[in-house]
């Protein structure tokens, strides 16, 4: 069966709906979905603006931060240039204080040896120098031994001078003993 | 009428569900995305304050570097080609004021280094020198001493002494060898130092 508009009567769901739509509840019903959609709409809105202040800000750091991580490498790359200005500052003054150090250490050694006790060869060893000398008597090269518990002994023998009491001596002083 | 209400009711369940879910799918997923943003935020800034205050001590640095750099230039004298003519200037001063004789100075070749990588590269060129002295003790000492302190670069590595003249009743006259070194310092030894005093600023 066809249905015609300008004869018969409206289906029965449109009457349906129509009654529907006439009450309370359903006008309640929609203005709540009305309400929703809007709110939810704004809050959308928001939090997509929301989003977008967060990307900006996030940029930001991020651009700070480069800027920031670029003049940190920089100034390392100086920190690290300034150690190795500061190894050869100390290099240098070691250098300029070598002679003062050496005669120092010549002039303790020298002090250090008793009466009737002569040297006449000092050289400068590794570890410390090495001293050859006479002495008169062996006691006296004794004496310098129990002055400094350091000093090594390496060999003592007769000299082939005219005087028997004379003997050589050969040394060895490490440094620390004389620091 | 009693079916028409329990379909308001239905229709208004279903409205309050998809409110919730629409609001599940839209607001939910975004404030997540907006918690992590600022929580990335929030470390770079912390990272970035870091090191800004790093920087912040980069002035008294860079005082440091320039007093350092002038202490090595005090303290590596004369530089060039004048550097023997300075070590004889000051021999020659030093032993007429202790009374010591110079007997010989024999400068060596060049000391030659291992090539280095660019960053361990030394920028100290030693040259031996060997020096013969001959003179009192106390005057071979004060010679030694004063000798590296002139204004040419000079270390000293060993020195033998050994007696040359007994010299009856007073003190020997003595013989010092010494080996020493004179150092030439780069004239680039502060290579760098600029691109990084630059990108730091």
């Amino acid at each position: 069966m066809r249905f015609n508009y300008l004869r018969d009567a409206p289906p029965e769901v449109i009457e349906r709906l129509r009654a529907l739509c006439a009450t309370t509840q359903v006008r309640g019903l929609l203005s709540f979905l009305a309400t929703a959609a809007g709110v939810l709409v704004c809050a959308g809105s928001l939090e997509a603006m929301h989003l977008r202040a967060a990307r900006v800000a996030l940029a930001d750091a991020q651009v700070r931060l480069d800027r920031s991580s670029i003049a940190v490498a920089a100034l390392d790359a100086q920190a690290r240039r300034l150690r190795a200005w500061m190894v050869l500052d100390r290099r240098l003054r070691d250098i300029r204080t070598s002679g003062a150090g050496a005669a120092m250490r010549l002039t303790l050694l020298a002090d250090r040896l008793p009466a009737r006790m002569w040297l006449t060869s000092m050289a400068t060893a590794s570890d410390g120098y090495e001293l050859d000398g006479r002495a008169l008597g062996l006691a006296q090269v004794g004496r310098a031994l129990d002055a400094d518990p350091a000093i090594q002994l390496e060999t003592v023998h007769a000299s082939r001078g005219q005087d028997t009491r004379i003997v050589d001596f050969q040394m060895h002083v490490p440094v620390p003993c004389c620091r | 009428m009693k079916r028409q209400t329990a379909n308001v009711r239905i229709a208004w369940g279903l409205c309050i569900g998809a409110v919730l879910i629409a609001y599940c799918a839209v607001v939910i997923p975004e404030r997540r995305e907006i918690g992590r943003l600022q929580e990335r935020a929030r470390s770079l800034y912390d990272t970035a304050n870091r090191n800004e205050r790093i920087l912040a001590h980069a002035g008294v640095a860079e005082a440091e570097r320039r007093s350092i750099a002038e202490e090595i230039v005090r303290l590596a004298g004369v530089q060039g080609t004048s550097i023997q003519s300075h070590i004889l200037a000051t021999l020659d001063q030093e032993a007429r004021r202790f009374h010591v004789r110079v007997i010989a100075l024999n400068p060596g070749a060049p000391v030659t280094i291992p090539a280095r990588t660019r960053d361990t590269h030394d920028p100290l060129h030693p040259q031996d020198l060997a020096i013969e002295l001959e003179g009192k003790f106390g005057g071979l000492v004060q010679t030694l001493a004063d000798l590296t302190r002139g204004e040419a670069l000079i270390g000293v590595r060993s020195i033998t002494l050994n007696v040359v003249d007994s010299g009856g009743e007073g003190s020997p006259d003595l013989r010092a060898s010494v080996t020493a070194r004179a150092y030439m310092l780069d004239a680039d030894w502060k290579e760098g130092e600029s691109d990084a005093s630059r990108a730091a600023r």
